[in-house]
Protein backbone atom coordinates (compact mmCIF):
# COMPACT_ATOMS: atom_id res chain seq x y z
CA UNK A 1 0.00 0.00 0.00
CA UNK A 2 1.41 3.32 -0.60
CA UNK A 3 1.33 6.32 1.52
CA UNK A 4 -1.51 7.95 0.21
CA UNK A 5 -3.80 5.07 -0.54
CA UNK A 6 -7.26 4.71 1.48
CA UNK A 7 -10.39 2.10 1.00
CA UNK A 8 -14.18 3.80 1.04
CA UNK A 9 -16.03 1.17 1.42
CA UNK A 10 -14.05 -1.67 -0.08
CA UNK A 11 -13.26 1.36 -3.12
CA UNK A 12 -9.04 2.30 -3.01
CA UNK A 13 -8.28 5.46 -3.59
CA UNK A 14 -4.65 6.21 -4.94
CA UNK A 15 -4.77 9.37 -2.61
CA UNK A 16 -7.58 10.86 -0.02
CA UNK A 17 -8.43 14.18 -1.91
CA UNK A 18 -11.24 14.86 -3.92
CA UNK A 19 -13.09 17.86 -5.03
CA UNK A 20 -16.44 18.99 -3.33
CA UNK A 21 -19.38 18.48 -5.12
CA UNK A 22 -20.56 21.37 -7.07
CA UNK A 23 -17.16 23.06 -7.15
CA UNK A 24 -15.02 21.28 -10.11
CA UNK A 25 -17.91 20.79 -12.85
CA UNK A 26 -17.62 17.30 -13.72
CA UNK A 27 -14.12 17.52 -13.94
CA UNK A 28 -13.51 17.59 -17.50
CA UNK A 29 -14.20 21.62 -17.37
CA UNK A 30 -10.81 21.71 -15.07
CA UNK A 31 -8.64 19.20 -17.08
CA UNK A 32 -7.71 22.79 -19.14
CA UNK A 33 -5.81 24.30 -16.02
CA UNK A 34 -4.83 20.72 -13.69
CA UNK A 35 -4.31 17.46 -14.03
CA UNK A 36 -7.58 15.99 -12.99
CA UNK A 37 -5.19 12.24 -13.15
CA UNK A 38 -3.75 12.69 -9.60
CA UNK A 39 -6.77 13.48 -7.93
CA UNK A 40 -8.21 10.10 -5.96
CA UNK A 41 -12.05 10.57 -6.69
CA UNK A 42 -13.81 12.99 -8.65
CA UNK A 43 -16.86 13.49 -7.73
CA UNK A 44 -19.69 15.65 -10.24
CA UNK A 45 -22.28 18.45 -9.60
CA UNK A 46 -25.51 16.94 -7.97
CA UNK A 47 -27.64 16.06 -10.34
CA UNK A 48 -31.16 15.06 -10.89
CA UNK A 49 -33.87 12.62 -13.00
CA UNK A 50 -35.16 16.20 -15.26
CA UNK A 51 -33.12 19.08 -15.60
CA UNK A 52 -33.33 22.02 -12.96
CA UNK A 53 -33.12 25.54 -13.88
CA UNK A 54 -31.68 26.47 -10.37
CA UNK A 55 -32.07 29.82 -8.78
CA UNK A 56 -32.00 33.65 -10.34
CA UNK A 57 -28.71 35.68 -9.65
CA UNK A 58 -26.70 37.04 -7.53
CA UNK A 59 -25.66 33.47 -6.88
CA UNK A 60 -22.99 33.96 -5.27
CA UNK A 61 -21.45 36.68 -2.24
CA UNK A 62 -18.12 36.87 -0.81
CA UNK A 63 -18.12 36.61 2.78
CA UNK A 64 -14.62 37.11 5.02
CA UNK A 65 -12.69 34.18 4.30
CA UNK A 66 -15.47 32.47 2.54
CA UNK A 67 -18.48 32.73 0.32
CA UNK A 68 -22.24 32.28 0.12
CA UNK A 69 -23.93 30.26 -2.69
CA UNK A 70 -27.23 29.69 -3.79
CA UNK A 71 -26.96 27.97 -6.79
CA UNK A 72 -30.05 25.78 -6.57
CA UNK A 73 -28.30 22.54 -7.86
CA UNK A 74 -28.92 23.69 -11.48
CA UNK A 75 -28.22 20.65 -13.95
CA UNK A 76 -28.98 19.25 -17.37
CA UNK A 77 -30.59 16.07 -15.59
CA UNK A 78 -29.25 12.43 -15.85
CA UNK A 79 -29.36 11.89 -19.53
CA UNK A 80 -27.26 14.27 -20.22
CA UNK A 81 -24.83 13.67 -17.58
CA UNK A 82 -24.36 10.24 -18.72
CA UNK A 83 -24.00 11.05 -22.55
CA UNK A 84 -21.32 13.81 -21.81
CA UNK A 85 -19.95 14.14 -18.36
CA UNK A 86 -19.62 10.44 -17.18
CA UNK A 87 -18.44 9.49 -20.51
CA UNK A 88 -15.65 12.32 -20.25
CA UNK A 89 -14.44 10.64 -16.99
CA UNK A 90 -13.42 7.48 -18.56
CA UNK A 91 -9.71 7.76 -19.47
CA UNK A 92 -9.70 9.28 -15.68
CA UNK A 93 -11.44 5.91 -14.60
CA UNK A 94 -9.25 3.64 -16.57
CA UNK A 95 -6.34 5.16 -15.42
CA UNK A 96 -7.25 4.54 -11.80
CA UNK A 97 -9.21 7.35 -10.49
CA UNK A 98 -12.28 6.97 -8.75
CA UNK A 99 -15.76 8.53 -10.38
CA UNK A 100 -18.49 9.48 -7.53
CA UNK A 101 -21.97 10.82 -8.64
CA UNK A 102 -23.79 13.17 -6.91
CA UNK A 103 -27.54 12.77 -6.47
CA UNK A 104 -29.77 15.44 -6.15
CA UNK A 105 -33.60 15.13 -5.77
CA UNK A 106 -36.93 16.74 -4.66
CA UNK A 107 -38.78 13.24 -3.38
CA UNK A 108 -37.42 9.77 -2.24
CA UNK A 109 -38.72 8.70 -5.91
CA UNK A 110 -36.60 11.17 -7.48
CA UNK A 111 -33.39 9.83 -5.86
CA UNK A 112 -34.56 6.11 -6.24
CA UNK A 113 -34.77 6.95 -10.14
CA UNK A 114 -31.37 8.58 -10.51
CA UNK A 115 -29.66 5.79 -8.21
CA UNK A 116 -31.54 3.25 -10.60
CA UNK A 117 -30.65 4.64 -13.84
CA UNK A 118 -26.50 4.79 -12.67
CA UNK A 119 -26.12 1.08 -11.69
CA UNK A 120 -25.56 0.08 -14.95
CA UNK A 121 -22.85 3.16 -15.48
CA UNK A 122 -19.42 3.03 -15.14
CA UNK A 123 -18.93 5.30 -12.09
CA UNK A 124 -17.44 3.65 -8.73
CA UNK A 125 -19.90 5.19 -5.64
CA UNK A 126 -22.61 7.72 -5.44
CA UNK A 127 -23.50 10.65 -2.82
CA UNK A 128 -26.56 11.21 -1.65
CA UNK A 129 -27.18 14.71 -1.41
CA UNK A 130 -29.89 15.34 1.61
CA UNK A 131 -28.21 18.45 2.59
CA UNK A 132 -28.40 20.80 -0.09
CA UNK A 133 -30.06 24.28 1.63
CA UNK A 134 -30.93 26.37 -1.55
CA UNK A 135 -33.46 23.81 -2.99
CA UNK A 136 -37.32 24.13 -0.98
CA UNK A 137 -37.65 20.52 -1.74
CA UNK A 138 -35.59 17.99 -1.02
CA UNK A 139 -31.93 18.95 -0.58
CA UNK A 140 -31.66 19.46 3.46
CA UNK A 141 -35.15 19.08 3.69
CA UNK A 142 -34.20 15.36 4.17
CA UNK A 143 -31.05 15.55 6.17
CA UNK A 144 -32.82 17.39 9.14
CA UNK A 145 -34.91 14.86 10.41
CA UNK A 146 -32.85 11.57 11.65
CA UNK A 147 -35.91 9.40 10.39
CA UNK A 148 -36.51 11.03 7.25
CA UNK A 149 -33.33 10.52 6.73
CA UNK A 150 -32.90 7.10 7.72
CA UNK A 151 -35.75 6.49 5.36
CA UNK A 152 -34.07 7.93 2.80
CA UNK A 153 -31.09 6.29 2.52
CA UNK A 154 -32.97 2.82 3.53
CA UNK A 155 -35.07 3.30 0.37
CA UNK A 156 -31.79 4.43 -1.88
CA UNK A 157 -30.01 1.45 -0.90
CA UNK A 158 -32.64 -1.02 -1.51
CA UNK A 159 -31.94 0.03 -5.20
CA UNK A 160 -28.47 1.54 -5.12
CA UNK A 161 -25.87 -0.77 -6.24
CA UNK A 162 -22.91 0.74 -5.67
CA UNK A 163 -21.20 1.94 -2.51
CA UNK A 164 -23.50 4.69 -0.96
CA UNK A 165 -22.05 8.21 0.48
CA UNK A 166 -24.43 10.39 2.10
CA UNK A 167 -24.00 14.03 2.71
CA UNK A 168 -25.07 15.72 5.48
CA UNK A 169 -26.05 19.38 6.55
CA UNK A 170 -24.29 20.92 9.06
CA UNK A 171 -27.61 23.10 10.01
CA UNK A 172 -28.86 20.58 12.58
CA UNK A 173 -28.87 20.47 16.40
CA UNK A 174 -27.23 17.39 16.73
CA UNK A 175 -24.95 15.46 13.87
CA UNK A 176 -24.57 12.82 15.55
CA UNK A 177 -28.13 11.53 15.51
CA UNK A 178 -28.37 12.09 12.06
CA UNK A 179 -25.45 10.45 11.02
CA UNK A 180 -26.13 7.36 13.09
CA UNK A 181 -29.76 7.51 11.60
CA UNK A 182 -28.24 7.01 8.18
CA UNK A 183 -26.03 4.82 9.09
CA UNK A 184 -28.77 2.46 10.27
CA UNK A 185 -30.40 3.23 7.53
CA UNK A 186 -27.53 1.09 5.31
CA UNK A 187 -24.95 4.16 3.96
CA UNK A 188 -21.53 2.83 3.49
CA UNK A 189 -19.99 6.45 3.47
CA UNK A 190 -20.98 9.62 5.07
CA UNK A 191 -19.35 12.84 4.08
CA UNK A 192 -19.72 16.27 6.23
CA UNK A 193 -20.32 19.18 6.51
CA UNK A 194 -22.13 21.14 3.23
CA UNK A 195 -22.45 24.75 3.39
CA UNK A 196 -23.93 26.37 6.20
CA UNK A 197 -26.95 28.85 6.25
CA UNK A 198 -26.17 32.41 5.80
CA UNK A 199 -26.70 36.08 4.83
CA UNK A 200 -25.33 39.08 3.73
CA UNK A 201 -27.07 42.39 3.24
CA UNK A 202 -25.72 45.03 0.89
CA UNK A 203 -26.39 48.75 3.25
CA UNK A 204 -26.61 51.05 0.22
CA UNK A 205 -29.26 49.08 -1.36
CA UNK A 206 -30.94 48.05 1.74
CA UNK A 207 -31.34 44.52 0.33
CA UNK A 208 -29.82 40.97 0.51
CA UNK A 209 -26.97 40.24 -1.92
CA UNK A 210 -28.23 37.04 -2.96
CA UNK A 211 -31.52 37.09 -4.91
CA UNK A 212 -32.73 33.90 -2.75
CA UNK A 213 -31.85 36.04 0.60
CA UNK A 214 -29.98 32.94 2.62
CA UNK A 215 -27.41 31.08 0.69
CA UNK A 216 -24.60 28.31 1.73
CA UNK A 217 -21.86 29.26 3.80
CA UNK A 218 -18.09 27.04 2.77
CA UNK A 219 -14.48 28.12 2.76
CA UNK A 220 -12.12 28.54 5.68
CA UNK A 221 -14.54 30.59 7.95
CA UNK A 222 -16.45 27.19 8.27
CA UNK A 223 -13.23 24.98 9.24
CA UNK A 224 -13.41 24.92 13.14
CA UNK A 225 -17.43 23.76 13.01
CA UNK A 226 -16.74 21.22 10.31
CA UNK A 227 -13.46 19.87 12.08
CA UNK A 228 -15.48 19.49 15.29
CA UNK A 229 -18.93 17.77 13.72
CA UNK A 230 -16.11 15.73 11.85
CA UNK A 231 -14.71 14.63 15.21
CA UNK A 232 -17.89 13.92 16.69
CA UNK A 233 -19.61 11.70 14.15
CA UNK A 234 -16.24 9.60 14.10
CA UNK A 235 -16.64 9.02 17.44
CA UNK A 236 -20.15 7.29 17.45
CA UNK A 237 -20.15 5.76 13.76
CA UNK A 238 -18.00 2.93 12.08
CA UNK A 239 -19.04 3.55 9.08
CA UNK A 240 -15.73 5.99 7.10
CA UNK A 241 -16.13 9.50 7.09
CA UNK A 242 -15.05 11.96 4.00
CA UNK A 243 -14.37 15.55 5.67
CA UNK A 244 -15.34 18.97 4.17
CA UNK A 245 -15.85 22.40 5.01
CA UNK A 246 -13.27 25.06 4.38
CA UNK A 247 -10.09 23.18 3.29
CA UNK A 248 -6.91 25.16 1.61
CA UNK A 249 -4.29 23.83 3.03
CA UNK A 250 -2.57 20.30 3.42
CA UNK A 251 -2.22 20.86 6.93
CA UNK A 252 -6.57 21.38 6.68
CA UNK A 253 -6.73 18.25 5.50
CA UNK A 254 -4.41 16.94 7.96
CA UNK A 255 -6.58 18.24 10.15
CA UNK A 256 -9.78 16.67 9.16
CA UNK A 257 -7.79 12.87 9.05
CA UNK A 258 -6.65 13.65 12.56
CA UNK A 259 -10.10 14.05 13.55
CA UNK A 260 -11.06 11.02 12.06
CA UNK A 261 -12.23 11.47 8.28
CA UNK A 262 -10.83 8.43 5.78
CA UNK A 263 -10.60 11.07 3.16
CA UNK A 264 -11.02 14.90 2.46
CA UNK A 265 -12.73 16.97 -0.31
CA UNK A 266 -11.96 20.93 -1.21
CA UNK A 267 -14.52 22.82 -3.16
CA UNK A 268 -13.76 26.88 -2.55
CA UNK A 269 -10.46 26.14 -2.32
CA UNK A 270 -10.78 25.44 -6.16
CA UNK A 271 -12.08 29.18 -6.42
CA UNK A 272 -9.28 30.98 -5.25
CA UNK A 273 -6.71 28.56 -6.53
CA UNK A 274 -7.16 26.08 -9.51
CA UNK A 275 -3.77 24.08 -8.23
CA UNK A 276 -5.12 23.91 -4.23
CA UNK A 277 -6.21 20.10 -5.11
CA UNK A 278 -2.54 19.20 -6.42
CA UNK A 279 -0.73 21.25 -3.94
CA UNK A 280 -3.16 19.46 -0.88
CA UNK A 281 -2.08 16.21 -2.54
CA UNK A 282 1.83 16.83 -2.70
CA UNK A 283 1.52 18.69 1.08
CA UNK A 284 -0.30 15.60 2.50
CA UNK A 285 2.82 13.65 1.09
CA UNK A 286 5.51 15.69 2.00
CA UNK A 287 4.53 15.75 5.79
CA UNK A 288 4.09 12.28 5.64
CA UNK A 289 7.37 11.54 4.90
CA UNK A 290 8.77 14.16 7.19
CA UNK A 291 6.97 12.49 10.03
CA UNK A 292 7.82 9.10 9.05
CA UNK A 293 4.67 8.12 8.04
CA UNK A 294 4.21 4.56 5.79
CA UNK A 295 0.25 5.34 5.35
CA UNK A 296 -1.49 8.24 6.34
CA UNK A 297 -4.55 6.27 7.85
CA UNK A 298 -1.48 5.59 11.00
CA UNK A 299 -2.76 9.44 11.95
CA UNK A 300 -6.56 9.05 11.64
CA UNK A 301 -8.49 9.79 14.50
CA UNK A 302 -5.35 10.26 16.65
CA UNK A 303 -7.01 13.00 18.29
CA UNK B 1 -6.94 29.50 -19.95
CA UNK B 2 -3.41 29.64 -17.71
CA UNK B 3 -2.63 31.25 -14.38
CA UNK B 4 0.09 33.47 -14.12
CA UNK B 5 2.42 35.89 -12.18
CA UNK B 6 1.80 39.54 -13.55
CA UNK B 7 4.10 42.22 -12.86
CA UNK B 8 2.80 45.71 -12.85
CA UNK B 9 3.85 47.95 -15.21
CA UNK B 10 2.28 50.90 -14.08
CA UNK B 11 -1.09 51.58 -12.10
CA UNK B 12 -2.37 55.50 -13.06
CA UNK B 13 -5.18 56.92 -11.01
CA UNK B 14 -7.52 58.05 -13.74
CA UNK B 15 -10.42 59.45 -11.62
CA UNK B 16 -11.39 59.41 -7.55
CA UNK B 17 -11.88 55.42 -7.49
CA UNK B 18 -11.16 54.73 -10.97
CA UNK B 19 -7.27 53.69 -12.45
CA UNK B 20 -5.72 52.21 -15.16
CA UNK B 21 -3.59 48.73 -14.11
CA UNK B 22 -0.83 48.01 -17.10
CA UNK B 23 0.56 44.46 -16.56
CA UNK B 24 3.13 42.73 -18.20
CA UNK B 25 1.62 39.01 -18.37
CA UNK B 26 3.34 37.72 -21.50
CA UNK B 27 1.06 34.33 -21.64
CA UNK B 28 -2.12 35.72 -20.87
CA UNK B 29 -1.54 38.54 -23.31
CA UNK B 30 -0.34 36.15 -26.46
CA UNK B 31 -3.79 34.67 -25.88
CA UNK B 32 -6.28 37.40 -25.07
CA UNK B 33 -8.56 38.24 -27.32
CA UNK B 34 -10.93 41.52 -27.84
CA UNK B 35 -14.21 41.40 -25.13
CA UNK B 36 -12.38 38.56 -22.72
CA UNK B 37 -11.76 39.27 -19.20
CA UNK B 38 -9.27 37.97 -16.81
CA UNK B 39 -9.58 37.00 -13.05
CA UNK B 40 -7.35 39.47 -10.26
CA UNK B 41 -6.91 37.37 -7.08
CA UNK B 42 -6.48 39.41 -3.99
CA UNK B 43 -3.25 38.92 -1.89
CA UNK B 44 -5.54 39.23 1.45
CA UNK B 45 -6.60 35.38 1.77
CA UNK B 46 -9.68 36.80 3.62
CA UNK B 47 -10.45 37.49 0.15
CA UNK B 48 -10.80 34.41 -1.80
CA UNK B 49 -12.75 34.55 -4.98
CA UNK B 50 -11.40 36.26 -8.05
CA UNK B 51 -12.23 39.13 -9.68
CA UNK B 52 -13.27 39.02 -13.15
CA UNK B 53 -12.19 42.35 -14.65
CA UNK B 54 -12.53 42.64 -18.52
CA UNK B 55 -9.68 43.18 -20.91
CA UNK B 56 -9.59 47.27 -21.80
CA UNK B 57 -6.15 47.08 -24.13
CA UNK B 58 -4.10 44.42 -25.65
CA UNK B 59 -0.61 45.34 -26.24
CA UNK B 60 1.87 43.17 -27.18
CA UNK B 61 2.94 40.96 -23.83
CA UNK B 62 0.57 43.87 -21.84
CA UNK B 63 -2.29 43.49 -20.84
CA UNK B 64 -4.56 46.90 -19.45
CA UNK B 65 -7.46 46.92 -16.79
CA UNK B 66 -9.42 49.59 -16.50
CA UNK B 67 -10.77 49.39 -13.25
CA UNK B 68 -13.27 50.73 -10.43
CA UNK B 69 -12.84 50.46 -6.96
CA UNK B 70 -16.06 49.22 -5.81
CA UNK B 71 -15.02 46.66 -2.73
CA UNK B 72 -12.05 44.78 -0.91
CA UNK B 73 -10.72 43.58 -4.12
CA UNK B 74 -10.62 46.31 -5.95
CA UNK B 75 -9.34 48.79 -3.54
CA UNK B 76 -6.75 46.19 -2.97
CA UNK B 77 -5.48 46.61 -6.21
CA UNK B 78 -5.86 50.22 -6.41
CA UNK B 79 -2.86 50.06 -4.25
CA UNK B 80 -0.25 48.26 -6.47
CA UNK B 81 2.86 49.83 -7.24
CA UNK B 82 5.49 49.55 -10.12
CA UNK B 83 7.09 46.42 -9.97
CA UNK B 84 4.61 44.63 -7.99
CA UNK B 85 3.28 41.19 -8.53
CA UNK B 86 -0.07 39.90 -8.41
CA UNK B 87 -2.07 36.67 -9.95
CA UNK B 88 -3.68 36.49 -12.74
CA UNK B 89 -6.04 33.56 -14.85
CA UNK B 90 -6.96 34.46 -18.50
CA UNK B 91 -7.80 34.93 -20.99
CA UNK B 92 -11.56 33.79 -20.42
CA UNK B 93 -14.65 33.45 -21.89
CA UNK B 94 -16.51 34.73 -25.56
CA UNK B 95 -15.22 38.22 -26.57
CA UNK B 96 -16.69 40.50 -29.31
CA UNK B 97 -16.72 39.13 -33.14
CA UNK B 98 -15.46 42.07 -35.47
CA UNK B 99 -18.31 42.67 -38.41
CA UNK B 100 -17.60 44.48 -41.72
CA UNK B 101 -21.30 46.82 -40.87
CA UNK B 102 -20.96 49.99 -42.67
CA UNK B 103 -22.42 51.97 -39.68
CA UNK B 104 -21.60 50.57 -35.69
CA UNK B 105 -21.88 52.03 -32.80
CA UNK B 106 -19.90 51.62 -29.59
CA UNK B 107 -22.50 51.93 -26.78
CA UNK B 108 -20.25 52.36 -23.14
CA UNK B 109 -21.84 52.99 -19.73
CA UNK B 110 -19.57 54.04 -17.07
CA UNK B 111 -16.68 51.28 -16.49
CA UNK B 112 -18.44 49.18 -18.83
CA UNK B 113 -16.33 51.51 -21.27
CA UNK B 114 -13.46 49.34 -20.57
CA UNK B 115 -13.33 46.80 -23.05
CA UNK B 116 -14.74 48.65 -25.95
CA UNK B 117 -11.19 50.76 -26.23
CA UNK B 118 -9.61 47.65 -27.31
CA UNK B 119 -12.61 46.72 -29.96
CA UNK B 120 -12.26 50.57 -31.24
CA UNK B 121 -8.79 49.92 -32.50
CA UNK B 122 -9.90 47.04 -34.77
CA UNK B 123 -12.58 48.21 -36.36
CA UNK B 124 -12.59 50.12 -39.45
CA UNK B 125 -12.70 53.80 -38.60
CA UNK B 126 -14.72 55.30 -41.22
CA UNK B 127 -17.88 53.00 -40.06
CA UNK B 128 -17.38 53.51 -36.02
CA UNK B 129 -19.25 55.95 -33.89
CA UNK B 130 -18.80 56.07 -30.27
CA UNK B 131 -21.65 56.64 -27.52
CA UNK B 132 -20.30 57.10 -24.07
CA UNK B 133 -22.54 57.91 -20.86
CA UNK B 134 -20.81 58.69 -17.39
CA UNK B 135 -22.58 60.68 -14.37
CA UNK B 136 -20.05 63.84 -13.93
CA UNK B 137 -17.58 65.57 -16.21
CA UNK B 138 -14.80 64.27 -13.53
CA UNK B 139 -15.33 60.73 -15.16
CA UNK B 140 -14.29 62.52 -18.31
CA UNK B 141 -10.57 61.25 -16.77
CA UNK B 142 -10.95 57.40 -17.69
CA UNK B 143 -13.61 57.27 -20.52
CA UNK B 144 -10.34 57.91 -23.22
CA UNK B 145 -12.02 60.32 -25.09
CA UNK B 146 -8.84 61.01 -27.29
CA UNK B 147 -8.01 57.41 -27.97
CA UNK B 148 -11.73 56.72 -29.17
CA UNK B 149 -11.29 60.24 -31.65
CA UNK B 150 -8.47 59.04 -33.38
CA UNK B 151 -9.78 55.27 -33.58
CA UNK B 152 -13.22 56.27 -34.91
CA UNK B 153 -15.38 58.72 -36.60
CA UNK B 154 -16.78 59.97 -33.88
CA UNK B 155 -17.81 60.35 -30.20
CA UNK B 156 -20.44 61.65 -28.35
CA UNK B 157 -20.49 61.85 -24.38
CA UNK B 158 -23.41 62.02 -22.29
CA UNK B 159 -23.65 63.38 -18.39
CA UNK B 160 -26.61 62.45 -15.94
CA UNK B 161 -25.57 66.05 -14.48
CA UNK B 162 -25.17 67.93 -17.57
CA UNK B 163 -21.41 68.93 -17.17
CA UNK B 164 -20.29 67.32 -20.25
CA UNK B 165 -21.14 67.12 -23.35
CA UNK B 166 -25.00 65.88 -23.45
CA UNK B 167 -27.16 65.96 -20.11
CA UNK B 168 -28.96 63.13 -19.93
CA UNK B 169 -27.94 59.32 -20.61
CA UNK B 170 -26.58 57.26 -23.50
CA UNK B 171 -30.08 56.51 -24.82
CA UNK B 172 -30.25 60.33 -25.50
CA UNK B 173 -27.30 60.44 -27.74
CA UNK B 174 -27.97 57.90 -29.73
CA UNK B 175 -30.99 59.62 -31.30
CA UNK B 176 -32.99 58.61 -34.38
CA UNK B 177 -29.59 57.16 -35.82
CA UNK B 178 -29.34 53.85 -37.72
CA UNK B 179 -27.10 51.21 -37.03
CA UNK B 180 -26.06 47.84 -38.58
CA UNK B 181 -24.14 47.10 -35.61
CA UNK B 182 -23.84 47.75 -31.68
CA UNK B 183 -21.30 46.62 -29.57
CA UNK B 184 -21.93 47.59 -25.51
CA UNK B 185 -20.77 47.17 -21.93
CA UNK B 186 -22.33 49.05 -19.44
CA UNK B 187 -25.24 48.90 -16.59
CA UNK B 188 -27.76 46.54 -16.83
CA UNK B 189 -30.22 49.95 -17.05
CA UNK B 190 -28.43 51.18 -19.89
CA UNK B 191 -28.00 46.93 -21.51
CA UNK B 192 -32.40 46.75 -20.73
CA UNK B 193 -33.34 49.96 -22.97
CA UNK B 194 -30.64 49.39 -25.71
CA UNK B 195 -31.67 45.76 -26.01
CA UNK B 196 -35.47 47.69 -26.55
CA UNK B 197 -33.94 49.79 -28.78
CA UNK B 198 -31.66 46.95 -30.84
CA UNK B 199 -35.32 44.79 -30.60
CA UNK B 200 -37.17 47.28 -32.16
CA UNK B 201 -35.05 48.83 -35.08
CA UNK B 202 -33.76 45.07 -35.78
CA UNK B 203 -30.39 46.10 -35.40
CA UNK B 204 -27.72 43.64 -34.46
CA UNK B 205 -25.77 43.66 -31.51
CA UNK B 206 -23.39 42.09 -28.99
CA UNK B 207 -23.47 43.30 -25.06
CA UNK B 208 -20.69 42.08 -23.00
CA UNK B 209 -22.75 41.02 -19.54
CA UNK B 210 -21.33 41.34 -15.81
CA UNK B 211 -22.01 38.79 -13.18
CA UNK B 212 -21.17 37.50 -10.04
CA UNK B 213 -18.37 34.83 -10.20
CA UNK B 214 -16.96 32.32 -8.10
CA UNK B 215 -14.86 29.90 -9.97
CA UNK B 216 -13.59 32.86 -12.28
CA UNK B 217 -14.40 31.47 -15.24
CA UNK B 218 -14.17 27.60 -15.36
CA UNK B 219 -17.73 27.31 -15.73
CA UNK B 220 -17.63 25.12 -12.65
CA UNK B 221 -19.50 26.90 -10.06
CA UNK B 222 -22.38 27.78 -12.17
CA UNK B 223 -22.69 31.06 -10.17
CA UNK B 224 -22.64 33.44 -13.09
CA UNK B 225 -25.70 32.55 -14.97
CA UNK B 226 -27.99 34.77 -17.39
CA UNK B 227 -31.13 33.96 -19.13
CA UNK B 228 -30.62 33.18 -22.96
CA UNK B 229 -33.59 32.46 -25.64
CA UNK B 230 -33.91 28.67 -26.32
CA UNK B 231 -34.78 28.98 -30.60
CA UNK B 232 -37.31 31.34 -31.46
CA UNK B 233 -39.46 30.23 -28.44
CA UNK B 234 -40.79 31.86 -25.64
CA UNK B 235 -38.69 29.25 -23.51
CA UNK B 236 -35.16 30.21 -21.78
CA UNK B 237 -32.10 28.55 -19.99
CA UNK B 238 -29.57 29.88 -17.81
CA UNK B 239 -26.52 30.15 -18.97
CA UNK B 240 -22.86 31.08 -18.17
CA UNK B 241 -21.76 34.67 -18.20
CA UNK B 242 -18.04 33.65 -17.93
CA UNK B 243 -17.94 30.91 -20.60
CA UNK B 244 -21.09 31.23 -22.92
CA UNK B 245 -20.24 34.97 -22.61
CA UNK B 246 -19.57 37.40 -21.22
CA UNK B 247 -20.15 38.87 -24.82
CA UNK B 248 -23.24 37.71 -26.11
CA UNK B 249 -25.97 38.20 -28.64
CA UNK B 250 -28.24 40.95 -27.92
CA UNK B 251 -31.32 39.56 -29.19
CA UNK B 252 -30.53 35.64 -27.35
CA UNK B 253 -30.38 37.51 -23.69
CA UNK B 254 -33.42 38.40 -21.74
CA UNK B 255 -33.24 40.34 -18.58
CA UNK B 256 -35.79 40.91 -16.03
CA UNK B 257 -38.15 43.56 -16.16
Amino acid sequence: MSRLEVSLAGVKLRNPVMPASGTFGSGYEMSEVMNIHRLGAVVTKGVSMEPWLGNPTPRVAETTSGMLNSIGLQNSGIEELIKIDIKSLQEYRQKGGVVIVNLAGHTIQEYIQVAERLNSESIDMMELNISCPNVKEGGAAFGTDPSVAEKVVREVKKVCTKPLIVKLTPNVTDIVSIAKAVEAGGADVISLINTLMGARIDIEKRQFVLAKKYGGLSGPAIKPVALRMVHQVAQNVKVPIIGLGGIITAEDAIEFIMAGATAVAVGTATFNNVNALENIIDGINTWCENHNIGNIMEIKGVV
Amino acid sequence: MIREVAKVVSNNECTSDVYELKLLVPGIAKDAKVGQFVNVYCKNQVNLLPRPISISEINGDELVLLCRAVGVGTNEFRDLKENDEIVIMGPVGHGFTICNEQRIALVGGGIGIAPLVELAKLLPKESTSVYLGIGKKEEVGFIKEELFRKECMGVKVATMDGTYGTKGTVMDILGDEIFDMIYACGPLPMLKALKKYVDKNNIKAEFSLEERMGCGGLGTCLSCVCKIKVGDSEKWEYKKVCSYGPVVDAKEVLFDE
